[in-house]
């Protein structure tokens, strides 16, 4: 008798592993262009909550909106973790902060004026797809920080390299209307490289 | 008596095949120094996109050129000498080149510059053609409206490659051009308006009006020739919208029916029509309109239009294939905040669904960046 629910809970799993559909060349493609897409707003929104000149409303959406990007948790190691964000600090230090926190920390960031650009485009790998069964890529973007006191005198500045971990799930809700596709959903974004602003 | 049933046969088919002529009068300024270029493309896009109407309505297609030596006065007399209509033909009047008004004329349709004649209105044509009595009459002037004889601007912008494809299906086109009794006259711009073009790609107009009828063919399930030349003009916003307002110009056009296309009693009418749909779409990712605007608009316009759990799908290539669904309240705060990135909207109305009060409860729509 065990041995059947071994058998049971066997095929279950593979069923449930082949059920994640393979999608082709130009379907992943499709799928590239949205998340390609999706990095550009995030940009937008980081650069619009750290933006003190814009109205309150706005900046709120877009910590909304930019929480919603990303994956609510994620399994690591068979526990499960929210997502975080990694920033450089002024003594060369990095730190993971959970998601949301990030964001509602640069709504409130203490410097007077918060400029926050990209220098040069994002770019994202092909998906391919993980033994999990997901489809996965990585995500790259190059920001710009400029933090300014009162007077409009630069008092830190940065320039990120960061990677967002990038997966592709099958969603139910296209699976009820005969359409295998997928969601795709941010995880952490890891800072690979920091370069100091000459003088801050 | 056989035989002459053969006969009488062959002439009712032969005089049914003669009743139903599809006659384009296409008249376009390609040695113009200036805007030579962009009519020439505007004059190959609009015979192509004429001729496919007229075979998916089973038309026989009668076309006439006035261009190159021929775009004159004797030209164009001779065009309209050659046009003699049945009581179920369609004729359809195109002008693309430089245009003018005057002070002391009242009509707001544009008088044509013509290389040698600079009086002909666009109107006394359109009413020499209805007189042939046709079934359905249009007329089209893409030109300047303006009220002093200046040369139609080229702008350096090009318009945006919306990336929708012609398709077989020819339920729209048969709407439009198939149960429409009457006639429409249109131009480009309003009176005291200068029309634009790009040198390459054409009149930002007639550009505007062949992508708003592609995009109903390939995504409408009604239509009329108002939601129709809404859509257009609301394109050609888009298509403007980086221009300042001054150089701006604005479609406009009058309609006469006798009989207009059939809406399907059994559908539920929505709240909204498509053109309007697709303007506040436009509308909110508009950043040249300051945020608290479009949010202000957004909150209002969003319980009248949507259910409140209305969904968006929204496709790169294919409708049938979106990438991505989001709840309608997310879409409309992300197009808000994300305005700069984005170019427009297509709405398929074809494959979007209604609830009973006629509020979408599902939307599908290309966003074009």
């Amino acid at each position: 008798m065990p041995k059947l629910y071994y058998i049971l809970f066997l095929l279950i799993a593979s069923f449930h592993l082949q059920a994640q559909p393979d999608l082709n060349k130009e379907r992943l493609a499709e799928f590239k262009i949205l998340t390609e897409q999706r990095v550009n707003d995030l940009q937008e929104y980081i650069t619009q909550i750290g933006n003190k000149s814009l109205p309150i409303e706005q900046r709120q959406i877009a910590i909304d909106l930019a929480v919603d990007l990303f994956e609510k948790d994620y399994e690591v190691n068979g526990k499960r973790r929210s997502p975080y964000i990694q920033v450089s600090r002024r003594n060369g230090m990095v730190e993971a902060i959970p998601v949301r926190a990030y964001f509602n920390n640069l709504l409130g960031v203490k410097f007077d004026k918060v400029e926050i650009t990209y220098y040069d485009a994002a770019a994202v790998s092909d998906f391919e797809k993980g033994t999990d069964g997901n489809y996965h890529a990585t995500a790259t973007y190059f920001q710009q920080f400029k933090g300014f006191d009162n007077s409009g005198k630069m008092i830190y500045g940065s320039r990120d390299r960061k990677d967002i971990r990038v997966t592709g799930k099958s969603m139910a809700v296209y699976k009820n209307l005969g359409k295998e596709d997928l969601k795709i959903f941010f995880g952490d974004v890891t800072v690979r490289e920091t370069i100091p602003i000459k003088g801050y | 008596m056989r035989r002459s049933s053969l006969l009488v046969l062959l002439i009712l088919i032969a005089s049914s095949t003669i009743a139903q002529t599809f006659h384009a009068i296409l008249i376009a300024d390609t040695k113009d120094p200036v805007l030579g270029a962009s009519c020439e493309r505007d004059l190959a896009e609009m015979s192509a996109r004429i001729t496919d109407i007229a075979q998916k309505i089973n038309y026989q297609y009668h076309e006439v050129i006035c261009s190159n030596e021929q775009f004159g006065n004797a030209g164009l007399s001779k065009a309209l000498s050659e046009i003699n209509c049945s009581p179920e033909d369609i004729v359809f009047f195109y002008y693309t080149g430089h245009g003018l008004n005057t002070l002391e004329r009242s009509s707001s349709f544009p008088l044509l510059y013509l290389k040698d004649n600079n009086d002909t209105e666009l109107e006394s044509i359109h009413l020499q053609l209805k007189a042939k009595k046709p079934k359905f009459c249009l007329t089209l002037g893409d030109c300047c409206n303006n009220l002093y004889s200046d040369t139609r601007s080229l702008r350096p912008v090009p318009p945006l490659f919306k990336g929708i494809g012609v398709t077989d299906d020819a339920t729209i086109i048969k709407k439009l051009f198939l149960e429409t009794e009457g006639d429409i006259i249109i131009s480009s711009a309003g009176r005291g308006e200068k029309a634009t073009a790009h040198p390459n790609l054409g009149s930002f107009y007639t550009y505007s009006w062949m992508e708003a009828l592609t995009n109903a063919e390939s995504n409408n399930q009604a239509i009329t020739w108002e939601t129709f030349l809404s859509d257009a003009e609301n394109r050609l916003q888009v298509a403007l919208k980086e221009f300042p307002d001054t150089i701006k110009h604005h479609s406009h056009w009058s309609v006469g029916y006798k009989k207009a296309p059939s809406i399907d009693p059994s559908t539920i009418k929505p709240v909204v029509s498509y053109d309007e749909i697709n303007k506040f779409l436009n509308f909110l990712a508009n950043e040249r309109i300051p945020f608290t605007e479009r949010n202000s608009i957004r909150v209002h316009k969003q319980p009248i239009y949507f259910s409140p759990a209305a969904t968006v799908d929204i496709y790169i290539n294919s409708p049938e294939k979106p990438v991505e669904r989001q709840p309608v309240d997310q879409f409309l705060k992300r197009i808000i905040s994300t305005a700069k990135l984005i170019d427009q909207f297509n709405f398929v109305e074809k494959m979007s669904e209604l609830s009973e009060d006629g509020k979408y409860r599902h939307l599908t729509l290309q966003e074009v960046r």
